[in-house]
């Protein structure tokens, strides 16, 4: 069941009006029948794979929390951990194992070609995974108290809202929140209604209609640089529309049935450094590999050249935990570089302020732009189908100028659309500058109700005259 | 009111009236009350109407069916010589067809002398309306309902699956309903894509009324747009294709309007039923005191075109186009060659 499918729509409203009618006390249960019904929409038989994962990190929490001993919890977090990541590589990661040794056995011409497996990648394993080795780090860290209560636990896990795309929640957060009266307020259905609608904006007005060329032009094997560029732009907002667009709509629904849902997006083509858009992007992932793995391997507090190689590290891992393939690798390495090189000032000469003329609008706006440019040309290997064709792009971006002729639109892609997208990243863009400067924050709370009603006005036109209705799936759930 | 439910129910219905109240505004603000592809053809047939002897009114099958350059080569190699207008206009219902045979007829046409309706029109509710504001069938819902019951009427929905297959089908058309019923009129926002589209290779766009959208699609981008087994789908309304059932008394009436309209005005009129549209109509030419120029069978169907010929389920592409031109060619010919005969 997707979000931009009617019957999400009525499956929200049916299970809103249950929730409201089921006592406080027991609002947990509908609410964990719906996020399996939700999930078994998409196929029944891989339930069984998130009911094993709340199993056995549920267990093993319990474990960890009765067991005094440092060793034995250790061992018991490693089990918890070893398990959980077991299921993911091999449901995800062993066909690109697989394939990498073949390649290898080629390259050296030994040993005898492998099998693949040809396992279905189930939707939003990555994201339920991770979610779950969080609690139990955090168990074990003693952060949080280990959940008795099943149903509350099952439901962490598997709350269909952030199920299959995340953000991926902190059981402080989260699991509290599960315990509480989920109580609705007016303003609090406002909040989730406006931002169930920015959410169908970002997706069906722009993401979808911005497919359809960057489809086109990454499905072909040749096109101009002009091309190249314009489709990969398009790209850069697609995926931020895409992806924003589907956390705008799952914490709108969590919002509608009580819950509060973590931010993951803050505006991040605002950001003036990588190290400033990854703060700002995808916020549970990069602050759960803060969280998890870049500060147990010593964080900042380490040599210079440890720092970088962790860096390195972890972003690379973060790419890979995007995709089984070299593309997701490298992105997330060059991530790490671009990192690393921001860093190099403050590494090199700690404690130094940078110069005033650094922080004059004028130097923020290159910078910003600037940092906008890198980012979107990361992209290229995040979209390429395999390296060769990342190297193709970035040879033939650089073979500049750019001929505005080489431009050419067909009857799936007018120029009228081209300036449809154009109009709408504009419009985005410029509301975004609106919200960074702090007077309108749609995912506020207690924002003026006019404003809300306003605000939902305008985007509940704007979908349904502008909207594309190609059922497209949201890109992070192949992740 | 305290109670928070019935505030934020309260805050949904009025968002929804206030969406209601806007698209019936911008229905009636918005220019033009006829269906733009109709508006267009009605002033390309008003630049060559003193040149056509056939005009063909029906749906979108028309539309994507008639080539009268292939179809006049067809006539002339037969020893008929004649000049045709392709007024298929999308969605068209009943009602909607007199209305646009009484349009062209305002024109006086010198030459006109046949007319050929569609048999399968839609039985809209809009069908009385002589000033009819064109928007799609399936898009109204005091249209769509009673079609979803037709559609679904008489069958048995014992077992699960049916049940689900019924809520898809019934989701799937209300959302066509919700998310085009701002179409406004087919104004001026979202058909500009059809209209901007180039006509399709070797026929001529404007003056023969004969446009193509489909040309940049190819199988694989028909496959991804349909993901159900196009082939299947099509094999399976070749099995079901020779039962007919009847018109319906109230669409006979129509057509019988339609028909009394074209002999008054000293047309010939001919009925005409395309491939694949076994059900509405009725092969009785007493009841409707004329010719049926039968395109539904199997013979066509099943052999003279093939998948390849098809855009989609219903419709047929340039190639399907053009194939069935010439065999209508051969068919019409044949009628005219009757009629013609003492």
């Amino acid at each position: 069941m997707l979000f931009n499918s009617l019957q999400y729509v009525f499956f929200l409203g049916a299970l809103f009006l249950l929730h409201q009618a089921t006592p406080h006390r027991w609002r947990w249960a509908p609410l964990l029948v719906a996020s399996y019904v939700f999930y078994a929409s998409w196929n029944l038989k891989y339930t069984a794979l998130i009911l094993f994962t709340t199993l056995s990190s549920y267990t093993g929490a319990l474990g960890i929390e009765r067991t005094a001993a440092k060793r034995r919890r250790q061992i018991l977090l490693g089990a918890v951990v070893a398990i959980n990541l077991a299921v993911l590589i091999v449901f995800k990661y062993v066909d690109f194992l697989i394939d990498s040794l073949n390649r290898f056995f080629v390259s050296v011409q030994t040993g005898g070609p492998l099998e693949p497996m040809d396992f279905l990648l189930p939707v939003g394993i990555s994201f339920y995974t991770f979610q779950a080795l969080g609690y139990a780090v955090d168990v074990y860290r003693k952060d949080t108290p280990a959940e008795r209560h099943f149903g509350f636990y099952a439901l962490y896990v598997s709350f269909f809202p952030q199920l299959v795309a995340g953000p991926i929640e902190r059981s402080r957060n989260l699991l509290p929140q599960l315990r509480q009266r989920m109580a609705l307020s007016h303003a609090r259905f406002s909040s989730g209604l406006t931002l169930i609608l920015l959410g169908y904006f970002k997706k069906l007005v722009i993401a979808d209609r911005l497919a359809v060329y960057v489809d086109a032009i990454y499905g072909r094997q040749q096109a101009t640089p002009l091309e190249w560029a314009v489709a990969t732009l398009f790209f850069s907002f697609q995926i931020y529309c895409d992806f924003s667009g589907y956390t705008n709509i799952a914490i709108g629904s969590a919002r509608l049935l009580g819950i509060d849902l973590m931010r993951n997006f803050q505006r991040p083509y605002l950001a003036a450094s990588v190290r400033d858009f990854w703060r700002r992007w995808h916020i549970s992932l990069s602050t759960w590999f803060r969280d998890y793995l870049y500060i147990p391997l010593g964080g900042n507090r380490v040599s210079p050249g440890r720092l970088m190689l962790n860096l390195l590290a972890v972003f690379a891992l973060c790419g890979l935990w995007h995709g089984a393939a070299w593309t997701f690798v490298a992105w997330g390495g060059l991530h790490g570089v671009m990192l690393c090189a921001g860093n190099l000032p403050r590494i090199l000469r700690p404690g130094t302020a940078p110069h005033r003329a650094w922080s004059s609008p004028l130097v923020k706006a290159a910078k910003i732009l600037g940092v906008f440019v890198l980012v979107t040309l990361a992209w290229v290997l995040f979209r390429a189908q395999d390296m060769g064709q990342a190297l193709d792009i970035y040879a033939s971006l650089a073979s500049l100028p750019l001929n505005p002729g080489e431009l050419t639109f067909n009857a799936t892609f007018g120029l009228l659309d081209f300036n449809h997208c154009l109009a709408f990243i504009a419009l985005l863009m410029g509301f975004e500058c609106l919200m960074e400067t702090g007077r309108f924050d749609m995912a506020a709370h207690e924002g003026s109700l006019r404003k809300q009603f306003a605000a939902q006005y305008v985007l509940l036109m704007l979908v349904l005259l502008f909207g594309t209705y190609t059922s497209n799936e949201f890109i992070y759930f192949q992740f | 009111m305290h109670n928070p439910l019935l505030k934020s129910l309260f805050h949904l219905a009025l968002l929804a009236a206030l969406l209601a109240a806007t698209v019936a505004g911008l229905r009636t603000a918005t220019p033009g009350r006829e269906y733009i592809s109709f508006t267009r053809k009605l002033n390309d047939f008003t630049d060559c109407k003193d040149s056509v002897d056939m005009v063909f009114i029906g749906t979108s099958r028309f539309h994507r069916a008639i080539d009268p350059t292939t179809l006049e080569a067809g006539l002339a190699a037969r020893g008929v010589h004649l000049r045709s207008y392709n007024f298929g206009v999308r969605g068209l219902c009943y009602g909607e067809a007199m209305y646009v045979l009484s349009r062209i007829l305002d024109q006086e046409p010198a030459r006109l002398r046949y007319v050929v309706f569609e048999t399968d029109m839609f039985p809209g509710n809009r069908a009385k309306k002589r000033d009819t504001l064109k928007s799609s069938y399936w898009r109204e819902p005091q249209t769509l309902w009673p079609q979803l019951r037709q559609d679904v009427g008489g069958r048995q929905y014992r077992s699960l699956r049916q049940v689900v297959h019924l809520a898809d089908l019934a989701f799937h058309n209300l959302k066509a309903s919700l998310t085009n019923m701002l179409y406004i009129g087919e104004g001026p926002f979202l058909l500009q894509w059809a209209w901007d589209a180039p006509a399709c290779p070797g026929s001529k766009q404007g003056e023969k009324g004969f446009y193509c959208f489909e040309m940049e699609y190819t199988a694989q981008e028909i496959a991804k747009w349909r993901p159900r087994n196009l082939k299947k789908t099509l094999a399976e309304k070749i099995k079901r294709v020779v039962p007919t059932t009847a018109l319906g008394a109230k669409n006979a009436l129509y057509i019988r309007d339609m028909l009394d309209l074209a002999r008054d005005r000293g047309l010939r009129p001919l009925l005409m039923t395309m491939p694949g549209m076994p059900r509405r109509y009725k092969q009785d030419p007493e009841l409707l005191h004329t010719r049926i120029i039968n395109m539904n069978t199997p013979e066509i169907m099943g052999q003279a075109l093939s998948p390849e010929h098809y855009f989609n389920a219903v419709h047929l592409n340039c190639a399907g186009g053009r194939r069935f031109s010439a065999l209508l060619a051969e068919r019409l010919a044949t009628v005219l060659d009757q009629d013609a005969s003492p």
